[in-house]
């Protein structure tokens, strides 16, 4: 319960800081700054919905998630990179769809398996945004480079979620308990997920 | 099950350190391989000012050996020339009639201003004299050296105590100076020139002003004389600083810190 309000106090810093700094943020923070407020509706319209549309309402918001993602990866990547989002894309909504259609009423059982697809993709995106960024002049700073930070989040917690949330339905069917203290786990990536976004909006400077 | 809820642990957990250590490696590389980008850039940057101030330095060197070069052969060749032809006419006055000798008077005369003249720019030309000589010493002897033209009215003021500044940067620093009397000659159309030394607790602050037609900063480039000055200031680390407008004459001030010396 408490690491739920915790989760949602980092949301609405990272919105307020993000609104307070708004001139120093890039195009892709800006974007990103929307991805959290989607966030934060989400979160707090599933506290209000009982089971099976939680799981509804998840399924819904991973395909959202990769959209938005999409779109801010699309802001901040070179042209040559954007095969790749599209690749990215296909991939994954196909994934979804063979998925939904090999598991009658997927969407709203608690199996997240696409999250598993969704990860890879970002995981990838992440990827290509550090080889971009080792190519930049030298002059470009890490530390306040916002997206820098952003992308070193979504390196840590979509590669450290991806089997929790793959074995998440395998587990809850064996051991529901054990399944519980593994959504502890979960929960503490998403508050460093968040901490790592809230340094990126309070230190981000634009860089030319 | 237990058995089985272990196993999912072990694999669970398992993986996910597995995972999340390859990211936080990845990571740290990037972030260090960055470090190592820019330490190598910075090596090379400072390697680079290096060999700038080398050859500056160099180049600074050869210009000093020419001058005094210079200055050997006018004192010991044209200066002895001169001093020869003097003694010839001196000797001459010695026997010939008086209209005679009033030509010989004043040509005497002449010939001890060539020689006065010729003494005063090969010491300027002199590495060793100027080294010798504290800073204040040789701006007067420019100064003297400008009043005699009669063309400029000259002002030199002293303020404040006077700290050590080794030799090799007051040589450079009475070059600089000399630069700017040289450009005041050469393009101000001053009548006066005045040379103020300020030293306080942390630096000395020369200025050097004249009442010239003054020149646009903006419009007129950087001519060969402020080059040589503004890398003559870079290789001792002091500041340089040029002001003027058209039609009110040039100020240049050139501050050198003391901790620098």
């Amino acid at each position: 319960m408490s690491l739920w309000y915790l989760y949602i106090l980092l949301l609405c810093g990272n919105i307020a800081v993000g609104i307070i700094r708004r001139k120093h943020l890039g195009p892709a923070l800006k974007v990103m700054l929307g991805i959290i407020i989607t966030v934060l509706v989400t979160e707090v319209t599933k506290r209000q919905l009982k089971a099976p549309y939680i799981a509804l309402v998840d399924h819904l918001y991973f395909i959202g998630e990769l959209l938005l993602l999409l779109v801010y990866y699309h802001v901040l990547l070179a042209r040559n990179k954007r095969k790749l989002l599209y690749a990215g894309l296909v991939f994954f909504l196909t994934a979804v769809f063979v998925l939904s259609l090999a598991t009658p009423g997927y969407l709203w059982q608690n199996n997240y398996i696409d999250f598993v697809f969704l990860a890879v993709c970002v995981s990838v995106w992440s990827g290509c945004f550090f080889y971009e960024l080792l190519q930049k002049p030298i002059q470009h700073s890490l530390k306040s480079d916002g997206n820098f930070w952003i992308n070193c989040s979504n390196f840590l917690y979509y590669p450290g979620t991806v089997l929790l949330f793959g074995y998440s339905a395998y587990i809850e069917h064996v051991n529901p308990a054990f399944s519980h203290s593994l959504n502890i786990m979960s929960n503490m990536m998403n508050l460093v997920l968040y901490l790592l976004y809230l340094v990126a909006f309070a230190i981000a400077r634009k860089q030319y | 099950m237990p058995q089985q809820t272990n196993e999912i642990l072990v694999t669970i957990l398992g993986g996910t350190a597995i995972l999340l250590f390859f990211a936080l490696t990845l990571i740290f590389l990037i972030v260090l391989y960055r470090k190592k980008q820019r330490e190598y850039y910075d090596q090379r940057l400072k390697l680079e000012e290096e060999f700038r101030q080398e050859l500056l330095q160099a180049q600074l060197e050869a210009q000093e050996s020419t001058f005094h070069s210079l200055s050997q052969e006018l004192h010991d060749n044209i200066g002895q020339v001169l001093s020869l032809a003097k003694l010839n006419i001196s000797l001459i006055a010695m026997n010939d009639q008086e209209p005679i000798r009033e030509h010989v008077t004043q040509t005497k005369e002449l010939l001890n201003t060539a020689i006065n003249d010729l003494r005063d720019i090969s010491k300027t030309l002199n590495t060793d004299y100027v080294k010798e000589k504290n800073l204040e010493e040789s701006i007067l002897r420019e100064l003297d050296m400008l009043k005699r033209t009669r063309k400029f009215e000259t002002d030199f003021e002293t303020r404040g105590t006077a700290f050590t500044i080794s030799p090799e940067r007051r040589l450079i620093l009475y070059r600089m100076i000399q630069e700017c009397l040289n450009n005041t000659v050469k393009h101000a159309g001053a009548t006066h020139v005045a040379i103020k030394m300020d030293y306080t607790d942390t630096a000395l602050n020369i200025s050097v002003r004249d009442n010239g037609n003054g020149f646009d900063m903006q419009q007129t480039g950087k001519g060969v004389g402020i080059l040589n000055m503004e890398h003559r200031s870079k290789l001792i680390g002091c500041t340089l600083s040029i002001t003027s407008t058209p039609g009110k004459g040039t100020q240049i001030g050139i501050t050198v810190n003391s901790g620098d010396q």
